[in-house]
């Protein structure tokens, strides 16, 4: 309640402040009795600094009423409603009037110097043709192609800790797994959706390159298995697998990744 | 000005005050805070600004043939005239409310706009004006509002 009251305060003296009305709205003497009548209950700091605030707005207050009067007093203390009426009744010929009598217009002269135009010239001397200035740069044409890892490593799309910090996670994965057993490629490549799939078999064809991992043909079946390496580097042949949107759906819908 | 025409500038500028004077010239003197001081302090005079302004005012078809349409000359005496009245800072819905009584809704708004950006007028983020730094340069405000409270009214 106390806090709300001083809120309260300094709102009103920031909208006399702010909006240019009457300072003499505001009773700072009241308003002064209320800072210290709540003075003694202030313990937190957040309600001192408040009350400190409300103080020195009523200073501000002070300051503006001192000002308003001074104003009065010396000048062009008019009673603004009159003049408003004024306003109101005039002719728009009369307040034309009125203003010009009370304009003395700026003198400005706007001259071109010697100097000035021998710098015009100079510029103009130097300045190339407009053919030679609006040239259109020759751009080289580029057909789309595909980024290779090495290119993300480059243009720091991603790092090669991040990459290894990933092969490491995958070479994990698939020893837990082939301690049951073969593991199926397409079982440990393919995920929810086909962009996480892809992401794996790119892995997947790094720890193989890597020697952490091995491919294992079925010739007759025609199924691949992975089986991890303890980091020899297989002997070098390169086993075409071709990943796409079709094949991963067929082997989604067969059942493969769901196992994680 | 000080470091253009040394410790003694203010000296200077009264002779060329006489010099103009003599042309029709005068020079007018802008502080820093709207008040004019009476007796100016150095550092108030330091933080001035010097215009050269007409020493007569200007008739009705000189301003005319300045580009000054009448309609617009009243539109600026009541804007500033209210603007002094009130100390100096009137809200811009205030201005235009009483500016609606003689004039149509759609050049208020537009005048107003054009007075702000050729320095008459000068509007800040609550939407109050203020007089610019042109109507101090140029117009007188207590001989605006002398003017105004002293026009007879035909009733």
């Amino acid at each position: 309640m106390a806090l709300a009251e001083l809120m309260r305060i300094i709102s009103l003296c920031q909208s006399v402040r702010l909006k240019g009305l009457d300072p003499f709205e505001v009773d700072v003497r009241r308003k002064l009795e209320v800072l210290r009548r709540y003075l003694p209950k202030w313990k937190a700091i957040d309600e001192l600094l408040l009350d400190a605030e409300a103080f020195n707005e009523l200073s501000t207050v002070i300051k503006l009423q001192g000002d308003w009067l001074k104003r009065q007093a010396t000048m062009l203390y008019v009673d603004p409603e009159l003049v408003e009426a004024k306003l109101k009744l005039l002719e728009p010929v009369e307040l034309a009037r009125c203003l010009l009598a009370a304009w003395r217009p700026l003198m400005a002269l706007e001259q071109v110097t010697p100097q000035r135009l021998q710098e015009a010239i100079d510029y103009w001397n130097t300045l190339p043709p407009l053919r030679e200035r609006v040239r259109l740069e020759e751009v080289a044409e580029t057909s789309p192609g595909t980024v290779s890892f090495s290119e993300l490593l480059r243009f720091k799309f991603i790092s090669t800790a991040e990459l290894q910090g990933r092969i490491e996670e995958l070479r994990r994965q698939l020893e837990e797994r082939s301690r049951s057993g073969k593991v199926d490629y397409w079982d440990f490549v393919v995920q929810d959706t086909y962009e996480k799939s892809v992401e794996r078999a790119y892995y997947v064809a790094f720890m193989i390159s890597q020697g952490l991992a091995t491919l294992e043909l079925d010739p007759l079946s025609e199924e691949v298995y992975l089986r991890p390496l303890e980091g020899k580097a297989a002997a070098a042949s390169s086993v075409p697998i071709a990943f796409t949107y079709e094949r991963w759906r067929e082997r989604r819908s067969r059942g493969h990744g769901r196992g994680g | 000005m000080r470091k253009c025409l040394g410790k003694d500038y203010v000296k200077v500028i009264e002779l060329t005050r006489r010099h103009l004077n003599e042309l029709g010239l005068d020079i007018k003197v802008v502080y820093e805070q709207a008040e004019e001081p009476m007796k100016p302090t150095e550092e108030q005079l330091e933080r001035a600004r010097f215009y050269v302004v007409a020493k007569e005012p200007m008739t009705a078809t000189e301003a005319q043939l300045s580009g000054w349409r009448v309609d617009e000359l009243a539109m600026l005496a009541v804007a500033l005239a209210h603007i002094y009245s009130k100390h100096g800072k009137v809200p811009r819905a205030e201005v235009e409310q009483l500016l609606k009584e003689k004039f149509p809704e759609w050049a208020v708004g537009m005048t107003l706009d054009r007075f702000i950006r050729r320095g008459y007028l000068m509007q800040d983020e609550q939407d109050m004006l203020y007089a610019g730094w042109k109507a101090r340069a140029e117009i007188d405000s207590r001989l605006l509002l002398r003017q105004v409270m002293g026009k007879e009214v035909r009733l």
